[in-house]
């Protein structure tokens, strides 16, 4: 995986194939695709990855109730910071959940085989310390890992060197790239050699950090894990204690469960955009009735209430209604908007606006009601376009472009026009005369030519267009044109 | 003069005469981004169309009317200067067309005080014109303008009131001279435009005039101006939209057309003439300018002054008396100086000199100038012209009327000090660098027109990255495939279309690298002075062609880091000699004669010597064998691709060595190649060839110096000139073959070729900096790492090449070492702690400076209390002490790297007693260096090791696994002969594959020993790319080559050795 850097494409990311052949993080992607001709590389997208390390945290929830992803992993990624790949991982708090899973070879055992079955690759290790877990998940000899050494007070160092730990690199204390490189420089590489020092000397040479990261280590400093919740559910039910047949009792249960989804997503300042209410009957518990409801911006729980109404109101074939469920499919991030003195935030126009396009979106559909919206465009055919009400704006018009800047143009606007044969004196000149179909129009005043050209950033060779505003005997005014290059002549508007 | 609305002229009247029409608004692309062409193409096609003139007037600069002029007089049509100004609103901003005013001034005081203007504009960055009183400034100075308003119609109805309120303002000053300017916009406002313009022109009492606001000089470039658009609002085509103009109808039109156009008002279009009266009557041929005057209270002349300065130099530089031919070359100089007034211009030149020596700034004048006695006399050169008798000829060419040419090198440290005096001596209105004009070359090209066609960054690199293999011309569709990319996709397509179109547009203006203009009048009544990007420096909106062509002088104040090296060197060597009572010595006291030197030179021993040390030159030294000055003259000259491309070297070597005979058709061909034996070297003897024998006339002939540049470029120009020069040749009764021959020759000089006057004065620095390394090695190595960067050579083979000659070289020490590198009594090299990298000069000088009023300090303790107590300004940082541990400079402290280090680390931010701080504990458990890791770290800090040479600990494995040898053992070993194989290892020093070399590498490897110079053939090459552009160290087997007593190596095998080293230093 790479990401951009300075005009340069870098590697992020690279699988143990590509450690293999000299690929390693930092390196530019091209020197990269030299070493190894067939590399297949990808954009690395640290939302994806944090997403998915996000929803294993959460799976690792059915393990023990304490599951955080790594803070080094989540402090780098809330600084929009790469960080080492050597950082991305989660801890699991297994104290008291021994028993639950019948012994730590078993539970690590049911985890690879979760993960292998969707094909993704583990490390995994258990201790008595956070820190040795982490450092025995990343440079144990094995990729699951169980230290069943005892895990009392005595020190490293006490230790043989034949301790597993002893040779690992002291990048195995989690440290920062600047102190392990700090450390480094004076020869030491493996956690065995930092543990000979005196503690005293350490730490006045690199401060309370690494001694914290040992102490962490041994399991005589306390640590934490940053506890990973899940989201929050965006799925309400109301279970009827006798069935219902009125639609009146049914829109008013639903109601609060609308109200309730709001507020969830009003916490993190959205708003529902679509939802779907599924109506069971009894005493089968089958869905008798569904719908997806689509909202424009905020809807109130009363205009909710409404819209459900209106649905249910004739519908006969809801009967013996014993449970709703509501769900969200959609929200929208809200703009923040002033609230005035009364804590209200819309306007009552908008509010009749939004009733009725909210009406109409789920009578005939989403795209059913488009808005018009002016572009920065010379081609007259360009400078005007409809968009979906809810959509984002693809192109973002000029400063200071209104449409009151057009007074020139028609107000009917013919693309690409009907054709027209005309009599006109000299090439750029406007036409004494003009043939629609069969009918002849004579010209008696005419302004122009407007000269605009088709952009030449396109592969067709661009169209030379001669526009003329021309009035005709009838007192008509109209917008021709006159495509040189084709040589054809077209109306293209009236102004009525 | 009637008003635009109520004079009556039938534009059917007009038909039957012939039309006259003159464009009057003409943007070119020195307006920066606001053109799609050049002035010469713009002037070119108004000829072209029969205009009789053409008004060029672009935004807020006079920049591009030296080109306009020049192509103005060459098609034989009139130029009229002018400019655009603006009249308010934020102008600086990209506003598409801001209210401005077109100015042209009439007279040369008008011209003087728009130039002082655009000055003023630049010179106090107004960003805003918020009120008219700023353009009134400049019609109170001067009433010889014609003012024409552009009119521009907005909705606010903003330009009417801007009318209102100008106009009476104006008009009070230039009276008739005040037109309003109508052009077509072709939108769907122009009924409503010419109606309003007639109204405001009636309403005002302002004539109309017709222009056409060009930007470009046919249709097609406007998509070049879209292009430039774009970069300047920095957006891309895709997101543009109404801030380019809808069509491309900017271009300039034929008068009929514009007759057509305006058929409502031809007496509008006839009108240009009328200014075109008014307007012609200035060209800048009325330009004049003086250098300063050098005014002593003597009361005496300038040329008195001169002739005094010069006999007083004389007798300082002639001790024994002055020879007669001096005399007498003196006389004819001085004579010639008079004539061409050019006396002024010597003693400004004398006056920096004077300066610098005051200074002790070591300088060296060059050119044709420079070489003379005059020069040789004021002190502005150190050559003595009695050693280059022919250079006397070329001194100033009276002929040819082209001005003196004196470059003046100074220490490449100190040049700004120069500068400085010069702002400060002549004041700063007086003096300005000349400009640069940066212009489009591919690579900017491409950068600008793909962030224009909307490609990423990325793929705009791998574009750049890959056309390194392609010449401008022959970008095909599959070399773009073979780099991966889409031929057909659009955005790549008209990305190599645009590059095309755009390279050698001006992009930016920039800053000479030192050509001065010196005026004794305030130099912004001439040409306007901006404000350059450095502080304190300013430059003039043309460039050295554009001065050359109107003929004013300049110095050129250059920088020379050999200079700075001869000047540390004189200063180390005359201390010592004046401890011994010798004299000191000087760069013109230097003998010229001294055997010892040309023997070293011979052998091409030249490592540090100046223009003399590359693989090239290193290469010819052998066959040359120069012997006397001239010859280092030759030599200078001779390694350059021109006599390269020209086939001049071989001859000259045959001749030389007497297997060629030297011969010549006539006298006048002796006269002009005698002294290079028939072969045309210099690029003066070139010229001197194309007057002589082909009959070129002193102008011919300075086109032709001119046109060599662009040869490479323009094959008709060459056409025109071979023919020429051919036809010449014959016409004087030389055979076809001398003539293609000779052509062949002076083509050759379209690559790069030297003049003789410069190759003069860089010999003798070449026999200075030689002279000092044969005789004060240390010296010159000290001198040579202290002036760094400098030269071919990193400080690792400056240092090993000083350590071959016998040089003991000591590494960096906190108590022994200066912040520079200095001779140590015992004579050898102490190594300075300005090698070490990321040492900060004031961090280093301060501890120097500690150590020095110490003393001896034992522990990093003493000094980081000594510096607490002493640094009350520059405390003295932990950073500097870590990379002073990891140069390994705590050796006389009885401290390894690693020791070192934990100590730092261990160091408090306040002193405190030592006891407290000594923790033998833990750093005796640091683990230790292997010689090997100390060798490397030595390298990674210091760019050298003075305890071992990487080679030297794989020599046993060398040697057993590839029977390699050192390099001292194989030059000295007489039993091996011409053409022995042999094997040699080392570290690859240098790497080149000149374009002249026909694919040959020339590699130089060094090992403990020495350095080898290795030819490795296309064929090997190829089939070793790998190892010989990668591997930082080789193992080459090869045959011996002996040319006198220089071998070197031709390789038929290559292989690298880089992972053996490794695998030993880490």
């Amino acid at each position: 995986m790479y990401t951009e850097r300075r005009n340069q494409r870098e590697v992020v990311r690279a699988s143990e194939h590509a450690l293999q052949l000299g690929i390693y993080p930092h390196m530019s992607l091209s020197v990269a695709h030299t070493l190894c001709p067939e590399m297949i590389s990808y954009r690395y997208d640290p939302e994806a990855e944090f997403s998915l390390l996000q929803k294993i945290a959460l799976w690792c929830l059915t393990i023990s109730p304490t599951v955080g992803i790594d803070s080094e992993y989540l402090t780098h990624y809330l600084k929009r910071e790469i960080c080492s790949p050597l950082f991305s991982g989660i801890t699991i708090d297994l104290s008291g959940t021994e028993r639950l899973h019948k012994g730590e070879e078993r539970l690590i055992s049911s985890i690879e085989k979760v993960f292998a079955k969707r094909g993704l690759a583990i490390r995994i290790a258990i201790s008595s310390t956070i820190g040795k877990a982490w450092a025995h998940a990343r440079f144990a000899p094995r990729v699951a890992f169980i230290d069943t050494s005892d895990s009392s007070s005595d020190t490293l160092s006490e230790r043989s060197p034949q301790s597993t730990l002893y040779h690992y690199p002291i990048a195995a204390l989690r440290l920062s790239e600047q102190l392990e490189s700090q450390i480094a420089e004076l020869g030491i590489k493996t956690i065995g050699q930092i543990f000979a020092l005196p503690r005293k000397s350490l730490l006045k040479r690199f401060g309370d950090t690494l001694i914290e990261r040992i102490e962490q280590f041994e399991g005589t400093r306390m640590e934490f894990i940053q506890q990973v919740s899940p989201a929050p559910s965006l799925v309400r039910i109301h279970n009827f204690e006798v069935p219902s047949n009125s639609s009146y009792e049914i829109a008013a249960r639903a109601e609060p469960l609308y109200g309730s989804l709001t507020n969830t997503l009003a916490l993190e300042n959205k708003a529902p955009r679509s939802i779907t209410v599924l109506l069971f009957s009894y005493p089968s518990q089958k869905i008798i009735w569904q719908r997806e409801l689509f909202f424009f911006r905020r809807t109130t729980t009363k205009e909710f209430y409404d819209l459900l109404l209106s649905y249910l109101e004739n519908n006969r074939t809801i009967r013996d209604v014993c449970k709703i469920q509501m769900a969200v499919l959609e929200a929208e991030q809200l703009l923040n908007e002033q609230p005035r003195f009364d804590g209200s935030v819309s306007r009552d126009s908008d509010r009749a606006l939004r009733g009725f396009i909210g009406a109409i979106s789920n009578r005939m559909g989403r795209s059913a009601i488009q808005q018009a919206r002016v572009y920065d465009s010379h081609l007259p055919e360009e400078s005007i376009g409809f968009e979906p009400i809810d959509s984002k704006l693809i192109r973002s018009p000029s400063p200071n472009y209104t449409i009151e800047d057009q007074p020139t143009r028609p107000s009917l606007f013919f693309h690409p026009g009907e054709p027209i044969r005309v009599l006109a004196l000299l090439p750029d000149h406007p036409p004494k005369r003009m043939y629609l179909g069969q009918q002849m129009i004579t010209i008696i005043v005419s302004f122009g030519p407007e000269k605009i050209e088709e952009p030449w950033f396109s592969e067709k060779q661009p169209s030379l267009r001669d526009y003329f505003r021309v009035c005709d005997s009838h007192g008509r005014w109209l917008w021709i044109c006159h495509h040189r290059r084709e040589k054809r002549w077209m109306l293209c508007g009236v102004w009525v | 003069m009637g008003l635009g609305g109520c004079e009556i002229m039938h534009y059917s009247n007009i038909q039957r005469s012939k039309l006259l029409y003159s464009e009057l608004q003409v943007t070119t692309n020195y307006s920066f981004l606001r053109s799609g062409s050049h002035p010469e193409e713009l002037v070119a096609r108004a000829a072209a169309l029969g205009y009789s003139a053409i008004g060029i007037t672009d935004w807020m600069t006079l920049g591009g009317i030296v080109r306009a002029h020049t192509a103005a007089k060459q098609h034989g049509i009139k130029l009229l200067i002018g400019c655009a100004l603006p009249l308010c609103g934020d102008f600086l901003e990209n506003q598409r067309t801001p209210f401005h005013a077109l100015v042209y001034p009439t007279t040369k005081s008008g011209y003087e005080e728009l130039s002082v203007f655009i000055s003023r504009i630049h010179t106090e960055r107004l960003t805003e014109l918020s009120s008219s009183l700023f353009f009134q400034n400049l019609l109170q100075s001067s009433k010889d303008f014609v003012v024409i308003i552009p009119v521009m119609i907005d909705r606010k109805n903003r330009f009417s009131n801007m009318l209102s309120a100008f106009v009476p303002i104006i008009r009070e000053y230039i009276k008739d001279n005040l037109y309003i300017g109508i052009s077509r916009t072709f939108s769907a406002d122009d009924a409503d435009l010419l109606a309003i313009t007639r109204q405001l022109s009636v309403e005002h009492n302002l004539p109309l005039v017709v222009t056409n606001d060009v930007r470009y000089h046919t249709p097609e470039r406007r998509i070049v101006l879209d292009a430039l658009t774009c970069v300047r609002m920095k957006i891309t085509i895709q997101d543009v939209g109404t801030r380019i103009l809808p069509h491309g109808e900017h271009y300039l039109k034929s008068p009929h057309e514009m007759y057509r156009l305006f058929r409502e008002i031809p007496e509008a279009v006839a009108r240009t003439e009328e200014i075109v009266e008014k307007v012609s009557s200035f060209s800048l041929d009325q330009l004049w300018y003086e250098y300063p005057e050098i005014t002593d209270d003597s009361g005496s002349s300038q040329l008195e002054e001169l002739v005094s300065r010069v006999f007083i130099g004389a007798a300082e530089r002639f001790l024994e008396g002055i020879p007669p031919s001096v005399e007498r070359a003196l006389e004819e100089e001085i004579h010639l100086i008079q004539e061409l007034r050019y006396e002024k211009y010597f003693l400004t030149c004398h006056e920096i000199v004077l300066f610098a020596r005051s200074r002790d700034i070591l300088c060296q004048g060059r050119g044709a100038a420079a070489n003379s006695v005059v020069c040789y006399c004021l002190g502005i050169t150190a050559v003595n012209p009695l050693t280059i008798d022919l250079l006397f000829a070329r001194f100033v060419s009276k002929e040819r009327q082209e001005p003196p040419d004196i470059d003046i090198d100074f220490e490449h440290e100190r040049r700004e000090e120069v500068i400085q005096f010069i702002y400060e001596r002549f004041g700063r209105e007086h003096a300005a660098l000349t400009a640069e004009i940066i212009t489009y070359r591919f690579k900017s090209a491409l950068t600008d027109m793909g962030k224009v066609c909307g490609l990423d960054s990325a793929t705009i690199t791998q574009i750049a990255e890959s056309s390194r293999r392609w010449s401008s011309g022959d970008i095909t569709a599959e070399s773009l495939s073979q780099t991966g990319l889409d031929p057909h996709n659009l955005a790549i397509k008209k990305t190599l279309q645009l590059t095309t179109l755009i390279c050698g547009f001006p992009r930016h203006r920039s800053q000479h690298v030192g050509g001065f203009i010196i005026s004794k009048y305030p130099l912004n009544r001439i040409v306007p002075i901006i404000p350059a990007t450095m502080a304190a420096r300013a430059i003039i909106e043309w460039d050295k062609d554009d001065i050359e062509e109107l003929g004013i002088l300049k110095i050129d104040i250059l920088a020379l880091g050999m200079l700075s090296c001869l000047r540390r060197s004189f200063s180390l060597i005359n201390a010592e000699r004046e401890k011994r009572g010798e004299k000191p010595v000087a760069l013109y006291t230097i003998p010229t004669d001294d055997t010892q030197t040309y023997d070293m030179i011979g052998k091409a021993d030249t490592i540090g010597v100046f223009q003399i040390e590359s693989r090239a030159q290193m290469s010819m030294l052998p066959r040359l064998r120069p012997r006397c000055y001239y010859d280092l003259v030759i030599e200078v000259a001779i390694v350059r691709p021109g006599p390269i491309h020209g086939d001049m070297v071989h001859p000259y070597l045959r001749r030389r060595f007497g297997k060629e005979r030297v011969t010549f058709p006539d006298e006048n061909v002796k006269a002009i190649l005698g002294k290079t034996l028939g072969v045309p070297l210099f690029q003066e003897q070139a010229m001197r060839l194309a007057i002589c024998l082909a009959g070129f006339s002193p102008g011919e002939a300075e086109q032709l110096r001119r046109a060599m540049a662009a040869w490479k470029r323009h094959e008709d120009v060459i056409q025109k000139f071979k023919a020429r020069i051919i036809e010449g040749m014959l016409a004087h009764g030389y055979s076809r073959q001398f003539a293609e021959t000779c052509m062949h020759q002076i083509r050759g000089f379209s690559e790069y070729g030297f003049p003789e006057s410069h190759a003069a004065s860089f010999a003798l620095l070449v026999l200075a900096s030689a002279w000092i390394k044969k005789h004060y090695p240390a010296e010159f190595c000290a001198s040579l790492l202290n002036s760094q960067p400098m030269g071919f050579y990193a400080p690792a083979q400056i240092i090993q090449d000083a350590k071959n000659h016998g040089v003991v070289v000591e590494s960096v020490d906190i108590n022994k070492s200066d912040w520079e590198t200095t001779i140590e009594d015992s004579g050898s090299v102490r190594i300075g702690m300005h090698l070490i990298k990321g040492i900060e000069q004031r961090q280093g000088e301060l501890i120097a400076l500690i150590v020095k009023t110490r003393g001896f300090l034992p522990t990093i303790q003493d000094l980081w209390n000594a510096a607490y107590e002493t640094a009350s300004f520059i405390p003295l940082r932990r950073e500097t002490l870590v990379k002073l541990a990891q140069a390994d400079a705590f050796q006389s402290m009885g401290l390894s790297r690693r020791e070192a280090l934990w100590e730092i680390r261990g160091l408090t931010a306040h002193p405190i007693p030592l006891k407290e701080l000594d923790d033998p504990i833990g750093r005796s458990r640091l683990p230790l260096l292997s010689f090997g890791q100390q060798v490397s770290l030595d390298y990674e800090s210091v760019g050298f090791s003075a305890k071992a040479h990487p080679i030297s600990l794989i020599r046993p494995i060398l040697n057993k696994d590839f029977n390699a040898r050192s390099w001292q053992s194989i030059a000295q070993d007489s039993s091996l002969r011409h053409g022995a194989t042999f094997t040699v290892a080392g570290l690859v020093i240098s790497r080149q594959r000149p374009d002249t070399a026909k694919g040959i590498v020339f590699l130089s490897l060094e090992d403990e020993t020495g350095i080898t110079n290795i030819i490795v053939s296309r064929e090997l090459f190829e089939q070793n790319a790998r190892a010989v552009i990668h591997e930082p160290a080789l193992v080459v087997r090869g045959a011996l080559r002996r040319i006198g007593p220089v071998v070197y190596c031709v390789a038929a095998s290559v292989r690298g050795i880089g992972e053996l080293l490794d695998e030993v230093m880490s």
